[in-house]
């Protein structure tokens, strides 16, 4: 595919070149030992852009090379512009996206893609765009197997930037940016989504020949590897990209950028920091070593050689995005002077690039299953954060306050549960709130759950499989929930069911304990015990009991949970002393886990503890009004 | 000189006046605990007989307190709306005592030790009131041009340190910021205390013909009343890094009764000492307004 690529170039321009010749050798060396052999490649580009950063203009062709790997024929072509999004506020992306609305009625906010002409291999096509989304109409039907190159003149308008990509004066920043193809699925329907603001993306791997005109002043990087880099006699130069089985081609650049290059087992890791933030660069180095390493190890080797990290200009959740072989982290400038013991910086950066494996590498659907990239990856952060920094106190660690990555997922989760299921298309939940949590918190959880009901053994085996069999695949749900019961050995409806399709929830509560003394021939005393449960959700799952005595003894039941309440009976030797359900707490989202115990005797000094801690406190408080007023 | 004799002067007043102290803890005490019960309630009852509770001997287990917050959700909500409406009257209450114990103060310079007689105390406290209230409401705006300009600081600092700078080098900005910040905000805290000096030694009501003279007293003999207020500050911040430092090594000492015990006497103990360093601030800051006006 790259040599026929190549050829494909060289025609065009109709120059042999020697040193592109010997790069196609290298490439060949360095790809061949990558690709699988059943990896295809579908959705193919060869672009060449102008940025006109006065004009905030990007213009330029397009070649996508695009094969039907469906069972049907396919008379229409449809492809994404998300630019689009960003033209006017009564788009679908404006209307969701609740503040962002208002700055999208200012000019220097709006953004587009202008289509200038369309040609297949037929000629030249009509075309029609709605919003986010462009159909072409073919003049002969596209069979199965059968390969279409369309040529695409664009010219693309680029938003001062307030979400995924844009530019904030001289900084570019720009992801799904130019005209490109939907999926086709095999049964012929397409995955032609608008563009939603809880939408990310879903897209066809492919090769991907870059070529971007801009000042000779711009530092510029994006995914893959740059093959060819000349000064132009505009006081411009042109950088060529080539990139292999990648689904985005993105690319930030800015005469502000700082490059500093770190090899990390193998991988040539680019930052380009944005002035001020080149501090942080340890902090990003550790992150970059122990997602490399752990994901390495647990999934899979990282198919590429190259990595970049890029500065962004924009806060937050929305400045910390994923591309294929590109991540974007948001400037510290939000969280100023973060003390060390908040490992906001550090969480982000691992959740970007363990991105790398399951949005760039798994590449799932992520408009409809967003959860299939985005819990897996925060659930994978977790892992990280609790092998990097402890099982306990992993992100705040202040001040004697220890919170972990569990305990933020577990809060918004608790306070909206009930609301949507995990699986369903990203623009149909409540609200981007009911969505994030969901999708990244509730589902981490839920990975969790499993992974505590079978093993750490046996939830690594079954991952790694996961990724083995379906990197560069776009696996579903169904594809996930298959192979876990094939590698988990276990039968796993009701757990998919009740978890991930459904709202249910799950809270296991000991209501009540007592000891009542048997009469008995024998000397010593004999009690009957009971411990009365309740499940107060509707998730059924079988917990454990923990009984101890007063003799010190512990004795271990499990309870089906099937009915809605259980009393548990046994004779004992001592009278009980407490009973807590699910003791090793394996259901990590059970609603309330200060239900799940009961003692005999009160537990005075942790309270006396909160009582002299707050009345301190309190006093504390008022003092302070007493110095100031 | 005069700063570090007004100084031990205020503190050997106050240690006269120790009655003052304790109506300022008992004072302090009530509110605490009306702000207390409420999430005391909430807190027995989830935590006292459950096993796991023992966790909170070790220190805050977040697991069980998400839950905690979660469930009592909406009592969360009215307990906030409670502790507004307590801090509120707790203010007003304070601003009420502070005649009494400005006036008590101030009676000892003139006259020497007094016994406490209650019919006194709440005498100036009442006839200071509202002059002490219009002063508070001064120092209000006082705090909130404080905090603008401290913001604009902040801002400058910021725009300095966006430049290419290490770690040591931003925290080394952000203290600096933090510092200018707290020398603007104890301007306008020690002016308050002047105006109320000057209410309660001039007996002139108005606000605005004591504002004036105030303000001149202050610009007059800005280094030692400026330095005085730094040295109770300084001793106090020194105060509350020991005490820090004793009560953490006191908390992650696990589960132990006895510490747990301690840690409540020394926070109790901690607490008396700030009612008494409080009087110590007005007294101290009106031995040093005597003796000025003594040495004019």
């Amino acid at each position: 595919m790259i040599f026929r690529e190549f050829l494909k170039r060289d025609e065009m321009n109709g120059k042999f070149r020697p040193i592109r010749f010997l790069l196609l050798v290298f490439l060949c060396g360095v790809f061949s030992s990558q690709v699988r052999a059943d990896y295809a490649p579908i959705a193919s580009y060869k672009i060449d852009v102008r940025l006109d950063d006065k004009e905030k203009t990007l213009s330029g062709q397009e070649k996508i090379s695009f094969l039907n790997t469906s069972e049907r024929s396919v008379d229409t072509l449809y492809l994404h512009l998300y630019l689009n999004a960003f033209s006017s506020n009564s788009t679908i992306f404006a209307k969701e996206s609740g503040s962002l609305k208002e700055l999208l009625k200012k000019e220097e906010y709006k953004g587009y893609a202008k289509i200038r002409t369309v040609k297949t291999d037929f000629g030249e096509v009509g075309y029609n765009i709605n919003e986010t989304v462009m159909n072409i109409s073919l003049p002969r039907p596209l069979k199965p197997g059968q390969e279409i190159i369309l040529s695409i003149g664009f010219e693309l308008k680029v938003p001062k930037i307030i979400f995924r990509m844009g530019h904030d004066k001289e900084n570019f920043l720009l992801c799904e940016w130019f005209p490109k193809m939907a999926v086709l699925e095999k049964d012929g329907t397409w995955k032609n989504f608008p563009f939603h603001y809880s939408t990310e993306f879903f897209s066809d791997f492919g090769t991907y020949d870059v070529s971007i005109t801009l000042p000779l002043k711009y530092i510029i990087d994006g995914t893959g590897y740059i093959t060819s880099e000349k000064k132009n006699p505009d006081s411009t130069r042109s950088v060529t990209f080539h990139a292999e089985k990648v689904h985005d081609f993105a690319w930030a650049a800015s005469p502000d950028f700082k490059v500093r290059k770190v090899n990390i087992n193998g991988v040539e890791v680019v930052f380009l920091f944005l002035p001020g933030d080149l501090y942080r660069l340890p902090r990003w180095v550790k992150g970059a070593q122990a997602t490399l390493k752990y994901c390495g190890t647990h999934f899979g080797k990282y198919p590429y050689h190259k990595l970049v990290i890029a500065d962004s200009r924009i806060g937050l959740v929305a400045g910390a995005a994923e591309s294929p072989m590109f991540i974007t982290m948001p400037p510290e400038s939000e969280m100023p002077f973060m003390p060390q013991g908040i490992r906001y910086d550090q969480w982000v950066i691992i959740h970007e690039l363990v991105h790398q494996w399951w949005y760039g590498i798994v590449a799932s659907n992520e408009a409809e299953e967003a959860w299939l990239d985005e819990g897996m990856t925060t659930y994978t952060t977790r892992k990280i954060m609790e092998n990097e920094y402890g099982i306990k106190g992993n992100v705040i660690d202040l001040w004697g306050i220890k919170i972990s990555d569990d305990n933020l997922a577990k809060l918004p989760y608790s306070a909206s549960v009930k609301v949507d299921p995990i699986v369903k298309p990203a623009w149909e939940f409540l609200s981007p709130g009911s969505y994030g949590v969901n999708v990244y918190y509730k589902t981490s959880l839920v990975l969790d759950l499993l992974e505590n009901l079978v093993g750490k053994g046996k939830m690594g085996s079954f991952l790694k499989e996961y990724f083995d069999r379906y990197q560069f695949k776009h696996p579903k749900t169904e594809d996930f929930k298959k192979l876990a019961e094939e590698v988990l050995a276990q039968n796993l409806d009701s757990f998919f069911k009740d978890w991930f399709y459904d709202t249910k929830t799950c809270d296991y509560e000991v209501k009540k304990i007592k000891s009542e003394e048997i009469e008995n021939s024998k000397k010593e005393k004999l009690y009957e015990t009971t411990v009365e449960l309740r499940r107060n959700g509707d998730i059924i799952m079988p917990v454990d009991v923990l009984i101890e005595l007063e003799n010190g003894e512990k004795i271990r039941q499990t309870w089906d949970g099937k009915e809605k309440w259980y009393k548990l009976k046994i004779d004992t030797k001592a009278k009980i002393k407490s009973a807590i359900v699910d003791p090793e707490n394996k259901i990590v989202l059970d609603l309330n886990v200060n239900n799940n115990g009961l003692s005999n005797k009160p537990h005075r000094w942790p309270v006396f503890k909160f009582f002299s801690d707050y009345l301190f406190w309190m006093e504390s408080f008022v003092q302070w009004m007493m110095d100031f007023f | 000189m005069v700063i570090w004799e007004a100084f031990r002067n205020g503190i050997a007043r106050v240690w006269e006046n120790k009655i003052l102290v304790l109506v300022l803890f008992l004072f302090k005490l009530l509110f605490a605990f009306s702000l207390l019960l409420p999430a005391y309630y909430m807190f027995s009852r989830t935590f006292s007989f459950l096993p796991s509770s023992d966790n909170f001997l070790k220190g805050y287990d977040f697991s069980l307190l998400l839950d905690f917050f979660t469930y009592w959700g909406r009592s969360i909500g009215l307990y906030r709306m409670l502790f507004v409406f307590i801090f509120l009257i707790s203010v007003v209450g304070y601003i009420f005592l502070s005649g009494g114990l400005w006036g008590g103060l101030f009676q000892h310079l003139k006259e020497g030790k007094q016994r406490f007689k209650a019919e006194k105390f709440f005498g100036d406290s009442g006839r200071y009131f509202w002059s002490f209230f219009k002063i508070f409401l001064f120092t209000c705006i006082g705090y909130l041009l404080a905090f603008i300009l401290g913001m604009v600081i902040f801002s400058l600092i910021r725009a300095i340190a966006g430049k290419e700078l290490s770690v040591s080098g931003h925290i080394l900005f952000f203290a600096a910021g933090l510092v200018i910040f707290a020398v603007i905000f104890m301007w306008a805290d020690m002016w308050g205390d002047y105006l109320r000096i000057f209410r309660v030694t001039s007996e002139e009501k108005k606000l605005r013909t004591i504002l004036k003279p105030s303000l001149k007293f202050i610009f007059r003999n800005f280094g030692r009343a400026v330095l005085l207020y730094y040295l109770l500050s300084l001793i106090l911040l020194g105060t509350l890094i020991a005490y820090f430092g004793l009560s953490k090594v006191l908390h992650f000492i696990p589960g132990d009764k006895l510490l747990i015990l301690s840690l409540f006497l020394l926070q109790q103990a901690y607490s008396l000492f700030r009612s008494f360093y409080r009087l110590v601030y007005y007294s101290s800051q009106l031995v040093l307004f005597d003796k000025l006006h003594e040495l004019r």
